[in-house]
């Protein structure tokens, strides 16, 4: 035999000997659970703090010096927009909100909602996730009484951050999470205070103005029956952003491919490879529209009735009235990205009276 | 085709691939794992691609390949009783002793070595198609397989030399 013909028969063997496809599969179907309950859990964190949405560092406000658009209401908002179910009615001193979000895991839980405070001094995070059961674990979890319900406790549900989660089912069908950060590892006595502080909301809403119109083919299809959107505002370091993604078709069970962020990117990066992106954002934290110092005219180009400006071959940015800048991004075509910028509809302002405050 | 009918028609095949590539059942099942939640978030543009199969290869070999595996790849991969398991109760004895001693060189080939390897010798991979795989030159591609041929034909005639002293 040669050596050829031995390094083929001894693969040959070795692949005989390859994992039972059966238990791959059962392995599989836990990854993927784990990891839609990991993508949930980092969404907002991993956003405001890597400033993924504008590229940009996004620090948190504090109350006094949060934004306000003109004409905004002071209220926590209401009327308007998608109602927000449940807020926490009792916070550790100095956090404020800092990030609201729906439509993130329209597949599985369409009415799945995010809300996240921070404390400006210490970076610590308080969010509130209602929805979401299609990803949680309870295997193997502490059993705890919230608000004289069963729950589960999980003491490590962001790997590397001691974040405490309290997960429970608060009315029929809407499960609540409770994630905090904690000092020590599996720490339960602040997370369990703000769990049983929390109470229906009633008041507090999200209002989207971002809204896609003309999406490409290839995008448009994977809108199926149901919207694969999402819908974001949060604090930026000089007022608000907002962004609404959407994703490019998929198997249905595999939530938010459009903010998946395994290695630390951020949906802007991710949507460049699945889908599209809408950022309004101050010019400070999404960046200018003008061509950067020796940009070529090509560069430039006619979008919305004004001049857009390709910063990137799959981003572009458009000027818009006071001091803000919208970004379109994704790995599409030139053409294709300005008629996207074109068809999105923009509503009037949303209400950010919240943002910064507890 | 969906997703749960390409799984259900190439998982086989994948874990097969995977194992051979690395060397490593354990390594194998959990590289294909990662890949198929990330192939399944994207299959529409995979299914879409002409080979969906071959994709979802190189996505593997690439998961394999990247730095986050190169430690796991390269740390002890086979164990004897994966070993045992690669060899069949009715073999030859000498043959058996020379597949465990090949298995074992291969297994200790450096990453890329022993990618090239498992592509020529299971895929049937021209030296063209491997270095497009691994995005590099057919030179380096015959330089990663000289080489592994080399201590692996070491190798043998180790085990050869052993046989004759006997």
């Amino acid at each position: 035999m040669t050596t050829d013909d031995a390094i083929r028969d001894a693969l040959e063997h070795l692949a005989h000997h390859s994992p039972d496809p059966e238990r791959t599969l059962r392995g599989l179907a836990g990854r993927q659970r784990a990891m839609r309950q990991r993508r949930m859990l980092t969404l907002a964190g991993g956003m405001v703090a890597a400033g993924a949405v504008v590229g940009a560092p996004l620090f948190l406000m504090s109350r006094q010096h949060a934004a306000r658009p003109a004409g905004a209401a002071g209220t926590s908002g209401s009327g308007d927009g998608i109602p927000l179910r449940y807020r926490p009615g009792w916070l550790p001193a100095g956090m404020v909100e800092v990030l609201r979000m729906v439509g993130a895991d329209a597949v599985n839980d369409p009415d799945l909602q995010l809300r996240e405070w921070r404390n400006p001094g210490t970076g610590r995070r308080v969010r509130l996730i209602v929805g979401g059961a299609s990803s949680v674990v309870t295997e193997g979890r502490q059993r705890i009484t919230v608000q004289g319900v069963s729950g589960f406790v999980d003491p490590d549900i962001i790997p590397r951050q001691n974040a405490v989660a309290i997960i429970w089912e608060a009315a029929l069908g809407a499960l609540v999470q409770v994630v905090v950060d904690v000092d020590e590892p599996g720490s339960l006595a602040v997370p369990m205070r703000i769990a049983n502080s929390v109470t229906r909301d009633g008041k507090s809403a999200l209002t989207p103005r971002l809204a896609f119109g003309w999406l490409p083919a290839n995008t448009h299809e994977s809108m199926g029956r149901q919207s694969h959107g999402s819908s974001i505002v949060m604090a930026s370091p000089h007022g608000w952003a907002e962004m609404a993604t959407y994703s490019e078709p998929y198997s249905a069970g595999a939530p938010l491919p459009h903010l998946d962020m395994p290695d630390g990117l951020g949906p802007v990066s991710d949507a460049l490879s699945f889908g599209v992106t809408a950022t309004i954002g101050p010019v400070a934290d999404v960046g200018p529209s003008v061509p950067a110092a020796g940009g070529a005219a090509r560069d430039t180009v006619t979008v919305r009735g004004t001049r857009g400006v390709f910063v990137s071959p799959q981003i572009l940015q458009i000027p818009l009235p006071k001091g803000r800048t919208l970004r379109v991004a994704g790995a599409q075509t030139r053409p294709d990205l300005v008629r996207i910028a074109d068809s999105l509809r923009i509503g009037p302002d949303p209400d950010v009276s919240w943002v910064g405050r507890r | 085709m969906t997703f749960d009918e390409f799984l259900g028609v190439r998982l086989t095949s994948l874990l097969r691939y995977a194992t051979v590539v690395t060397c490593n059942p354990h390594l194998a099942e959990d590289i294909v794992q990662d890949v198929l939640v990330r192939a399944q978030q994207r299959w529409a543009r995979i299914s879409a691609a002409d080979q969906p199969e071959a994709y979802v290869k190189r996505m593997i070999l690439n998961q394999f390949l990247s730095w986050r595996r190169r430690r796991d790849a390269t740390a002890v991969p086979l164990t004897e009783a994966m070993l045992a398991a690669a060899v069949s109760p009715t073999d030859a004895p000498a043959r058996v002793v020379e597949r465990d001693a090949l298995l074992r060189q291969i297994a200790v080939l450096p990453p890329r070595q022993r990618a090239v390897i498992a592509l020529r010798y299971y895929e049937d991979r021209t030296d063209a198609e491997i270095a497009a795989l691994l995005g590099c030159s057919e030179v380096t591609v015959r330089s990663h397989c000289s080489r592994a041929l080399a201590a692996l034909r070491t190798s043998t005639r180790l085990l050869e030399a052993a046989h004759d002293h006997r």
